[in-house]
């Protein structure tokens, strides 16, 4: 139904991530028939975990294989067609749930690349008081902030952070950073793993400007240039073993609509899973590994929003996504930032039906959504449905829905400081605000999580790293403990959550144990084969 | 609209795919027992619908809840990616895509000729 934007065939032709060659790629959705494949190593995932994973082990000289869900969809083919992206780059087109009190939206990508083709692209490290808590709470090794330096350096060679370019930014950049400076707050440059981003704020749904440096135009074809193969549209159901070691997966190629058609099974030595937080452990519990703590320690970053709606025109759509956050409530658990989504996304976040939903819809050009981000304390869990999906249940403890509270008002001191005249908050029982004056009724909210309403599209922690096997699910290093040749590379693994965005905590933990890996496990493998 | 709706569902949560067409036909005669209105919703008169659907919104019942505002989400993915109603909104999201893509490729070249931003 959308109108294809032309791009003049000669400025495409000057953009280098619109002419990426991607090599040794076998579309599963082709197959008619059964198949069995081998390599040294399946990857199963190409996000930040997985991309990262299979680049590392084919520079090394393994024989890689991909093993990824969702198809391959190249720069030159995304656009602004809002629903076309959603069918094509996301799990369940954003409609999954995590379910318990509240409900918790939660979206994730199902493509070549991963979620980090529909992030945003914020590329922080970890901070430093997490990784030493990580350290000392649970005695993990080689990840304190002096040991991980070398390790983020290299990830962000790769990624390229940089803030944004003035010229890009737009009315919405610009309010977010004002209100925040009228309050005495700081707000911080964002770093996102860029190339001279044009703002075009189409983060989510692709980045046709190729600026985004996402593992689709990073690693995933430096693996692929390193030897690497990827099968794309193509479902992992379970591990399979050999005497408790771990010796391949089996799966499901997709056809049309993702539906299954033929089978596969693929064979090799080492079976890592990047699957993300939520089908990591789903295979695991498919393959009848009933390891305790396997799913459990889920932890899922719950964001609240608020639309400010301003007197002035804002033109949402015209600047930079997110170009700054506020990270000086950190240490509370609490970090500002925003996003702008298309109208249709967010006209479902917004009140009403029909003509009342038209009435507030047409103020889109004068809206500016702002989100907190909560380091959660809570806990859920991934458990398998009736259906053998993994389901994940997570209710949001009374402490954390103060500090979303908390969060939501700062929130609206924000947006009133930059001049909004109402606030439209993710409450049931309080729907807006329309003065400063206000705000004490958000903190003066029962903590109750019923009628509050949050969205994810964080989920880590629940096959956590752990020096005790009653701990977690994997050794300090990613390896499933006791299934020899089964590791973990996405952020199941994290011990606990991060409190910002956690692209590079996981690009760099995967590279951190993937150079272990290579030093310890695989070394056989490489030596045997006269790669090492 | 409704071509890109239909298009749309079969990449549902399998879950929704089954439950969805089921849900809407509770909607549909749901006026008999929510309402107690002797009609189906859409012979409905619209004030009366309107009324009728916020009282799935507000319903205690999370079920009842999550599919209106499932469809609802749905139709507005639909209804405002038309390239009529973005215009008469003043969103020109696909121009600007064309304009930066321009400013990308410039400033590579810029780039290329020293300019570290």
């Amino acid at each position: 139904m959308a109108i294809p934007a032309e791009i003049p065939p000669e400025v495409a032709a000057r953009i280098p991530e619109r002419s990426i060659d991607y090599p040794n790629v076998e579309p599963g959705r082709d197959a008619r028939r059964d198949a069995t494949l081998v390599a040294d190593a399946l990857v199963v995932g190409s996000g930040a975990g997985g991309a990262v994973a299979a680049c590392l082990l084919a520079e090394a000289g393994l024989d890689v294989l991909m093993i990824e869900e969702g198809g391959l969809h190249k720069t030159e083919s995304f656009s602004t067609s809002v629903l076309e992206m959603m069918r094509a780059l996301y799990r369940d087109i954003g409609a999954s749930m995590i379910l318990g009190k509240p409900g918790i939206v939660f979206v994730e990508g199902r493509c070549a690349g991963g979620s980090t083709v529909i992030n945003g692209g914020m590329c922080w490290r970890t901070p430093e008081r997490i990784l030493e808590r990580w350290q000392r709470d649970e005695r993990l090794p080689d990840i304190d902030p002096r040991a991980m330096e070398p390790v983020f350096a290299e990830v962000e060679r790769e990624m390229n952070p940089e803030t944004q370019r003035p010229d890009t930014l737009g009315v919405h950049n610009r309010l977010f950073a004002e209100g925040a400076r009228a309050l005495g707050w700081h707000p911080r440059e964002n770093l996102r793993n860029m190339r001279r981003c044009a703002g075009l704020n189409n983060c989510a749904f692709g980045c046709p400007t190729g600026a985004k440096q996402s593992m689709l135009v990073t690693y995933l074809p430096r693996a692929l240039r390193a030897g690497a193969r990827l099968v794309t549209d193509a479902r992992v159901d379970r591990v399979l073993f050999d005497r408790g070691r771990a010796t391949g997966v089996r799966g499901r190629f997709l056809g049309t609509n993702a539906r299954p058609t033929y089978r596969f099974s693929a064979h090799a030595p080492t079976v890592i899973l990047a699957a993300g937080a939520r089908h990591t452990p789903g295979i695991l519990k498919r393959s009848w590994l009933r390891a305790r703590p396997i799913g459990r320690n889920l932890t899922v970053h719950p964001n609240a929003k608020v639309v400010g709606i301003f007197d002035e025109v804002v033109n949402p759509w015209w600047g930079a996504h997110q170009s700054h956050q506020i990270h000086e409530f950190l240490d509370d658990g609490i970090l500002i930032g925003y996003a702008v989504p298309p109208p249709g996304i967010l006209a479902g976040a917004m009140p009403g039906i029909g003509e009342r939903s038209a009435e507030i819809m047409a103020l889109y050009n004068h809206m500016f959504p702002v989100g907190c981000l909560i380091e959660d304390t809570s806990t859920g869990r991934v458990v398998l449905g009736p259906d053998r999906e993994p389901q994940m249940l997570y209710s949001l403890s009374r402490r954390d829905t103060a500090t979303t509270h908390e969060g939501v008002a700062k929130i609206c001191e924000l947006l009133f400081a930059a001049g909004a005249k109402r606030c439209v908050l993710p409450f049931a029982d309080l729907g807006e605000i329309r003065s400063p004056d206000d705000i004490s009724r958000i903190r003066a909210r029962r903590p109750d999580p019923r009628g509050l309403e949050l969205m994810t599209v964080h989920i880590m922690g629940s096959a956590r790293m752990a020096v005790d096997p009653q701990r977690g699910a994997t050794d300090a290093f990613g390896r499933v403990f006791d299934v020899p040749g089964l590791c973990v590379a996405d952020a199941s693994l994290f011990p606990s959550p991060v409190g910002v965005n956690p692209q590079e905590t996981i690009m760099a933990l995967v590279t951190r144990n993937v150079r272990r890996w290579l030093e310890t496990d695989l070394r056989r493998s490489l030596s045997s084969s006269g790669r090492g | 609209m409704l071509v890109e709706i239909d298009r749309t569902l079969p990449y549902l949560p399998r879950l929704s795919r089954i439950g969805l067409p089921l849900g809407l036909r509770v909607l549909e005669w749901g006026p008999l027992v929510f309402a107690g209105q002797p009609t189906r919703l859409s012979r409905m008169n619209r004030d009366d619908a309107r009324a009728y659907l916020q009282g799935w919104l507000d319903s205690r019942l999370g079920s009842r809840r999550l599919l209106v505002y499932g469809l609802r989400a749905l139709i507005f993915l639909a209804f405002y990616q038309h390239p009529t109603v973005l215009e008469a909104m003043g969103v020109h999201w696909d121009r600007r895509l064309v304009e930066a893509v321009g400013l990308r490729a410039d400033t590579l070249d810029r780039a290329a000729y020293g300019d570290p931003r």
